[in-house]
């Protein structure tokens, strides 16, 4: 199963995504309360114009999403457009870049517990796995070498303080 | 004369000496590698150069992109795979040269037209920008607010085509700048109750995450790129002869540079394509060109180098970013406390000064590294993808990290990457972004500033002459650019489907 977008169909899901934010963004600019020092145009007045506008270009991408001719019908041999794989290849990337997105998640959900240098070894060794990297020794002598080579950048050289993880202390 | 002498007292100083060579070192290698763009290159140093003297920090960063233009030509030479989006005009020829097994010269080629083109472009940088920014003597409040709107017209020109989706991208970022505190009452605005966003989003963690993060999530769907073979690389500069060959391409590149730099949104890509195509029209051997011919690669390599510099010229004066480039060097600034724009050559005249020299040393460190640094680039070009990715994600989210020692931004950077990823999906520009988000601060403090200053009368922003001018200009900008837009939607086009 391949998902084709053209350019027109692309431009009404973000007319879409943008005119719905745009209307949630005015309600809580509305919310917003001055207090007595403020001006007349108040803490809210400039972003409920902002989100006006943003409502305003979304109506007009959209409308103008409807206008003209439809695109031409393109055989599926532009290699550039098409993925890994072929018929079906849009999966194997998305499944590398919400990998990725899990991972750096992780990172972050991790450090303050397992401290900076194992984290970023870690960090290292799971982003090349997912970028394609065999599970040999060379992976993880890199991976291993990252995080404290890293740690003695950030934290001895340049004096940034970086966690050593609650987990050991 | 007074900026050329203080600019050359920051050529005695070590830290920056040491700063644009290690600049100019980090921007080859990352321009030589595919995927790594000046900008990207530039995010990654960003939050190193917190702890570092304004003017040092600044020339680490400008130095990068100096070191990037060139480094891009590297790949674009050996393995016919631009390392940056402006060397793609040099493909053409110095790839055929290369398969001619004049690759080292081909190379040769790329570094004295990217020094000219860079020494060329720092000149225009400072004899042009001074006297713009000497105007900032008569701006109020209000002038600073119709700056901000002339800064803000520019999105149609960074918009690639689609002046609306430009438009949603740049609102995007004002929305961004209004999160924090309100600047004229203090009341907090779209926090969400959390203490961090109290002070708003800095916007070096948004560039972070929009340049480097989505980058890497799209690089690690892409394939790896081909090998360079080292046996076919070895410089060889250009004779006399030669030289006299390509000083007039070299001249188009340099003037074509400096239009296409001075103008906002324009940048090194499409100064090199048009650099490209004008030599062509005025080489004597125009058949040449896309067979091998060294004035298709001293064009656009000119060209690029001098946008370099000479898009540093609407920042500096006007505190206008005009490329990816240029707004992350914004972004240096804005973590040193320094607003570019006009104000800056009178608050901090030495930082600009020594910018200036920075460049200079920059481009020379460019020649000496360009000299003896191919054969580590072409090892680092010869590293497996996924190592790269890796190392550069390391080091993204250890420097993010540093910035506050704050989890919280690991956890904004991703998001705003995967913000990017989707942007990019749908073919939303990012650069109108990043306009808004540098841009929103300066936008609604002078505009409700200047309505307190005259009790509340919109008219103040028509009677102030300077005022008026610039909107004016934001205006003819923004007629004209509608117009293109107009002209553009009635012409044909070909739209590309996107298999996601």
């Amino acid at each position: 199963m391949t998902l084709r977008w053209d350019d027109r169909q692309r431009d009404r899901v973000l007319a879409l995504l943008a005119g719905g934010f745009a209307l949630q963004y005015i309600a809580a600019a509305r919310g917003i309360e001055d207090s007595l020092l403020s001006d007349a145009v108040g803490a809210g007045g400039v972003p409920q114009g902002a989100g006006f506008l943003m409502l305003a270009a979304s109506m007009a991408l959209f409308a103008k999403s409807f206008i003209g001719k439809a695109p031409a019908e393109e055989g599926s041999g532009d290699g550039g457009d098409s993925g890994e794989g072929g018929s079906g290849g849009w999966k194997v990337p998305l499944l590398r870049t919400s990998g990725l997105v899990l991972i750096l998640i992780a990172y972050g959900l991790l450090l303050p517990w397992l401290g900076y240098p194992l984290s970023v070894s870690l960090l290292f060794a799971a982003v090349g796995a997912l970028a394609g990297a065999a599970l040999r020794w060379p992976l993880f002598v890199c991976a291993g070498a990252a995080g404290p080579l890293m740690w003695a950048i950030f934290d001895q050289a340049l004096q940034v303080r970086m966690p050593l993880g609650t987990l050991w202390s | 004369m007074d900026s050329f002498l203080s600019a050359a007292q920051s050529l005695a100083s070590v830290a920056v000496i040491t700063a644009a060579f290690a600049g100019v070192l980090w921007g080859i290698f990352g321009g030589a590698l595919p995927g790594i763009s000046p900008s990207i290159a530039m995010a990654l140093l960003l939050p190193f150069t917190i702890g570092m003297d304004p003017t040092t920090a600044l020339v680490l960063l400008a130095s990068v992109y100096v070191g990037a233009e060139y480094g891009g030509s590297i790949p674009a030479i050996l393995i016919r795979t631009p390392g940056t989006n402006s060397a793609s005009a040099t493909v053409m020829d110095g790839y055929a040269m290369a398969q001619q097994g004049r690759a080292g010269e081909a190379l040769g080629i790329s570094l004295i037209s990217g020094l000219w083109g860079g020494l060329f472009g720092l000149v225009v940088l400072v004899l042009a920008t001074e006297p713009l920014a000497q105007i900032a003597l008569a701006f109020t409040p209000a002038a600073y607010f119709s700056l901000g709107i002339l800064g803000l017209s520019v999105i149609a020109g960074l918009s690639g085509g689609s002046l609306l989706k430009g438009l949603i991208a740049a609102l995007i970022g004002l929305m961004i700048a209004f999160i924090g505190s309100d600047p004229v009452s203090g009341v907090s605005r779209f926090t969400f109750g959390s203490a961090d966003l109290l002070g708003g989003v800095k916007p070096i963690l948004i560039m972070v995450g929009l340049f480097a993060v989505t980058e890497m999530l799209v690089q690690i769907t892409e394939p790896a790129w081909a090998k360079a073979n080292q046996s076919e690389a070895r410089l060889k500069l250009p004779n006399w002869a030669m030289s006299k060959r390509l000083a007039k391409p070299q001249a188009i590149g340099a003037v074509i540079g400096t239009v296409e730099g001075v103008t906002p949104g324009a940048g090194g890509t499409i100064a090199a394509f048009m650099a490209y195509s004008e030599a062509r029209r005025w080489s004597s051997k125009p058949e040449e060109f896309g067979h091998g011919s060294p004035e298709g690669i001293a064009a656009p390599e000119c060209a690029n180098n001098v946008v370099t510099a000479t898009a540093l010229v609407p920042l500096l004066s006007l505190g206008i970013p005009g490329s990816n480039s240029a707004a992350i060097l914004l972004g240096g600034f804005l973590i040193h406390g320094l607003q570019p724009g006009p104000m800056l050559f009178t608050k901090a005249p030495e930082v600009v000064y020594g910018l200036y020299g920075g460049l200079f040393i920059a481009n020379i460190a460019m020649l000496l590294l360009g000299l003896v640094i191919l054969g580590p680039c072409i090892w680092l070009v010869n590293r497996p993808k996924p190592y790269l990715i890796a190392a550069i994600l390391a080091l993204v989210m250890s420097g993010v990290y540093a910035i506050h020692q704050s989890v919280f931004d690991v956890f904004l950077v991703v998001g705003v990457g995967v913000f990017g990823y989707l942007l990019r999906l749908l073919k939303v520009p990012v650069l109108p972004l990043v306009l808004g988000l540098v841009l929103g601060y300066m936008v609604e403090s002078n505009y409700r500033r200047s309505l307190v200053i005259s009790g509340g009368d919109a008219m103040i922003f028509l009677t102030d002459k300077v005022s008026l001018t610039l909107l004016v200009l934001a205006a003819l900008l923004s007629a004209y650019t509608l117009w293109k837009e107009f002209l553009g939607s009635n012409g044909s086009k070909t739209e590309k489907k996107l298999v996601i």
